[in-house]
């Protein structure tokens, strides 16, 4: 076997147990759990889990769900864009009221200043 | 006024070293830029500093894309032709190709964003439920274009691996902002750098430069680019260089000297809007105009003209300096050892790498490496490891990703 095939063949077997081992790490992933005082901008990038309460629903126009989650007074805006909104069990909708305590998981990012976490498959919302 | 000129020179000077700095972008360093504010004689001359910065650090950044093969996001597919070209002694017409790209696609943007920015608000709306559509076409274009079946087989599947690959690491817990740096340095830089380290290849001399272009050619390609480029802006899941193979399949783009202009085009005229977007949309589209909103607050016509001038300054200074260091950049280029040049860029990649995005960076590098090297020994094209982008970008406005990921992690 020449040289071209050796690298062939081992790149092929490194790109297929990369994504393998890439697969079964995201899926083993356990997020951080965070109060809501405790998230900062230290955080920003990272998958954390927070719950609370439901301090504020609003539905968008466009199909997106903007919550703002309250715990000991501090609060932290959840974004349910359209897209995860639209797949969201028939249950978790209706237990996005105000009142309801949620448990999210979801990258921390920041918009305008301010802290807001963004979950991206349904199961990240949790109605407590 | 000569404060503000002396802080759009400074801008471009301190751009352009950034740009030389394979990985290094401007958005690395907004933090810091941000927190100099106090030093800056008011938030207006901040801000064009920043959008000087970042302009001229684009147009740098064509240096270690053509010379050392080594991309960033913005310029990853510029790699193979520009390097192609250098391995043919065209190194300096690639780069005067896309110095004189980005000159033309600067002006005709700010003409095309300053009459046409209602048409594409409207195109956006339009345009976006079919997104998903738009790119299924375009793979199907470039699968169509192959010469026989065989390679459209093999080409299908580094463009399902590397989707693969791509749909897993954008979603993955663990990505951070910088993900893409070692995802598309993997495929595109530090796998065309070890090829050459084994083939051994050498620079050889340079010829002197003659641009060498049908005019018309060249206007096409930069007017193609230019609106690429917006239309970029208006959707954010898009990238440059997903627009880059929209237009390449759909305008049937095939020479590499066009395709050199077309990438300029979009990413120059993508950067300006991003500028604007704060004036035209009020809403941020890029790292610099984020940290410019986040000194100015909202940006009237007054603040808009004098950053436009400020980027048209920028642009013409930093395509000076680059164009005025290359003979020297490629008499150093023709003494030096190119496989040790190789060498050592691989290693400041991996280096860089580390230092952005860490282990898991490093490990997201390793498989990409894989990929591009796998991409050219099996003979398909690198455009398709592009599927990295392009599969994600088609699921996300297909509505499935939560689907997806919902099924795959449950």
């Amino acid at each position: 076997m020449d040289l071209r095939k050796i690298l062939m063949v081992c790149s092929l077997a490194c790109c297929v147990v990369g994504i393998f081992l890439l697969y079964t790490f995201s899926k083993n992933f356990t997020p951080r759990e965070l109060r809501i005082n405790e998230v900062s901008k230290e955080h920003l990038g990272e998958t954390i889990a927070v719950s609370g309460r439901i301090a504020k629903v609003y539905r968008s126009k466009k199909g997106h769900i903007f919550l703002e989650l309250e715990d000991m007074g501090e609060k932290l805006s959840v974004v349910v864009f359209s897209n995860l909104a639209r797949t969201l069990p028939k249950d978790v909708k209706f237990r996005l009221k105000e009142g309801n305590w949620l448990r999210v998981i979801g990258k921390v990012q920041e918009y305008k200043g301010r802290l807001e976490i963004i979950p991206n498959k349904p199961s990240d919302l949790q109605p407590i | 006024m000569m404060t503000f000129l002396f802080f759009i020179f400074l801008g471009s000077i301190l751009g352009f070293f950034l740009g030389l700095m394979p990985g290094m972008h401007i958005n690395n360093l907004l933090p810091f830029l941000l927190s100099l504010l106090p030093l800056f004689p008011s938030p207006l001359h901040l801000s064009t500093f920043i959008a000087s910065f970042s302009v001229s650090q684009l147009i740098s950044s064509f240096l270690p894309s053509i010379f050392l093969g080594a991309p960033n996001a913005e310029t990853c597919l510029s790699v193979l032709p520009g390097h192609r070209m250098l391995l043919k002694g065209e190194g300096k017409r690639a780069l005067c190709l896309m110095i004189s790209a980005a000159l033309t696609s600067s002006l005709l943007s700010f003409f095309l964003i300053s009459f046409s920015s209602d048409f594409f608000r409207m195109l956006y709306h339009i345009s976006r439920p079919y997104v998903h559509l738009l790119i299924i076409f375009v793979i199907f274009l470039m699968l169509l274009y192959e010469k026989d079946w065989k390679k459209a087989v093999t080409s299908t599947l580094i463009l399902m691996l590397s989707g693969l690959f791509g749909f897993l690491v954008l979603n993955s817990p663990f990505s951070r902002e910088n993900i893409l740096f070692p995802m598309l340095s993997g495929m595109f830089g530090l796998s065309t750098i070890l090829l050459s380290v084994m083939e051994e290849s050498h620079i050889p001399e340079q010829h002197e430069t003659n641009l060498n272009v049908h005019p018309k050619g060249f206007l096409t390609a930069v007017f193609m680019g230019c609106l690429a480029g917006i239309v970029v802006g208006f959707l954010p899941a898009i990238g440059v260089s997903q627009a880059v193979l929209l237009i390449q399949q759909i305008g049937g783009i095939r020479e590499t000297e066009m395709f050199l202009i077309s990438l300029a085009s979009v990413n120059m005229a993508n950067e300006i809007f991003s500028l604007n977007s704060l004036y035209l949309l009020n809403n941020p589209r890029s790292g610099s105009s984020i940290a410019i909103q986040k000194i100015l607050g909202e940006v009237d016509l007054e603040c808009n003209m004098l950053l436009t001038s400020s980027i048209l300054i920028s642009t013409f200074l930093a395509s000076c300096i680059v164009w005025s260091i290359s003979d020297r950049i490629i008499k150093l280029l023709e003494k030096c050892d190119y496989k040790k040049l190789n060498i050592t860029t691989s290693f400041a990649i991996i280096l860089m790498v580390w230092v952005f995005t860490g282990v898991f960076g490093i490990f997201i590098l390793l498989i990409s490496t894989s990929l591009g090297l796998l991409c050219n020994l099996v003979g398909a094209k690198r455009s398709y490891c592009m599927g990295s982008l392009l599969i994600p970008s088609i699921t996300f406005f297909a509505g499935i990703q939560p689907i997806i990921l919902e099924k795959i992690y449950a």
